[in-house]
């Protein structure tokens, strides 16, 4: 066995954080020697994990994302919201060229009925519209709690 | 073209304190597309079967409306008539309980609703931008818990 009181003052500020990057590489040179002494394996082995740990090239980008998210949450579930209502407005677009502008008319016949409209533009529109809604009441919940129930402050000021 | 928004308006106004429902407000205001999906209709829809935009069980729910209504108005100086007519109809005795408003910048996106007589609800979203608005109107069973249900949003 290998004993080197160099591994030890290294390890030591190593450790404690006060490692230069040249001397972190001469540690873990010296902590790759097949000879290294048996009470210093555990800290080899902690080094050839670091190696054998790749980070992601982005992390950094990651995290402040997330950090960011957490901070935005809001605006995040307000623009997830304003893509709904855009689809619903594309939706609400194609369904009146189909339509001609109009309201479905009341027959014996299918077609009629739905007013043009195939029956699945009727079932994806109706899906749309009731997103939107469910995603809008879910919505309150989340970021304004403060105008929940609100009928005696009441002013539609869109 | 200012006589013409006057008269739009006054015109809105008389109609919106005849009017009975949403639709015949919406299908009184030019230069907006109005869309109805009747109850008849949501009986004959085919809905879609892979969950791309929720996971609603379509066929429990269409069982529980009655009426959806689309509007939409791009037009500039028709979108101050469409505002000041929902605003009307949003008044109307009794009056919507406003469960959620959100800005951002000029645009404004709210939710409306009110329990009407027989277990039915009433729903309105508007998204107010400064050059189109969007008016969404549900009626129906479906009560707001089960509306909530419907998407994991």
């Amino acid at each position: 066995m290998k004993q080197s009181p160099q591994i030890d003052t290294l390890l030591e500020r190593f450790y404690n954080g006060e490692t230069s990057r040249d001397e972190e590489l001469l540690l873990r040179q010296l902590l790759s020697d097949p000879a290294v002494a048996a009470s210093h394996q555990a800290d080899a082995s902690m080094f050839d994990a670091i190696d054998s740990f790749a980070l992601p090239p982005n992390l950094k980008t990651q995290i402040l994302y997330t950090i960011d998210s957490l901070d935005r949450n809001d605006r995040v579930k307000r623009l997830k919201l304003r893509r709904w209502f855009k689809r619903a407005m594309t939706s609400a677009a194609s369904i009146a060229i189909v339509c001609g502008i109009g309201y479905g008319v009341f027959s014996s016949n299918d077609d009629d009925i739905l007013g043009g409209m195939s029956a699945d533009e009727v079932g994806r529109h109706t899906e749309l519209a009731i997103s939107l809604l469910s995603r809008s009441y879910k919505v309150s919940y989340v970021v304004d709690n403060d105008l929940q129930s609100s009928t005696d402050n009441f002013e539609a000021d869109f | 073209m200012k006589q013409l928004l006057i008269i739009c308006i006054l015109l809105c106004g008389y109609l919106s304190s005849i009017a009975n429902n949403f639709g015949e407000l919406c299908e009184n205001i030019p230069n907006v597309n109005c869309i109805s999906i009747n109850q008849k209709m949501l009986k004959l829809a085919s809905f879609p079967t892979e969950a791309s935009n929720s996971n609603i069980d379509l066929d429990d729910v269409a069982d529980k409306l009655e009426n959806i209504e689309i509007l939409n108005c791009e037009h500039k100086e028709t979108i101050p008539v469409v505002k000041s007519t929902v605003k009307k109809y949003l008044s109307k005795e009794p009056r919507f309980e406003r469960t959620m408003r959100m800005t951002d910048g000029e645009d404004t996106i709210s939710m409306y609703m009110k329990e009407l007589p027989d277990n039915r609800y009433e729903y309105i979203l508007v998204l107010a931008e400064s050059d189109e608005i969007t008016v969404i109107n549900l009626v129906g069973s479906l009560t707001p818990q089960q509306l909530g249900d419907c998407t994991n949003f």
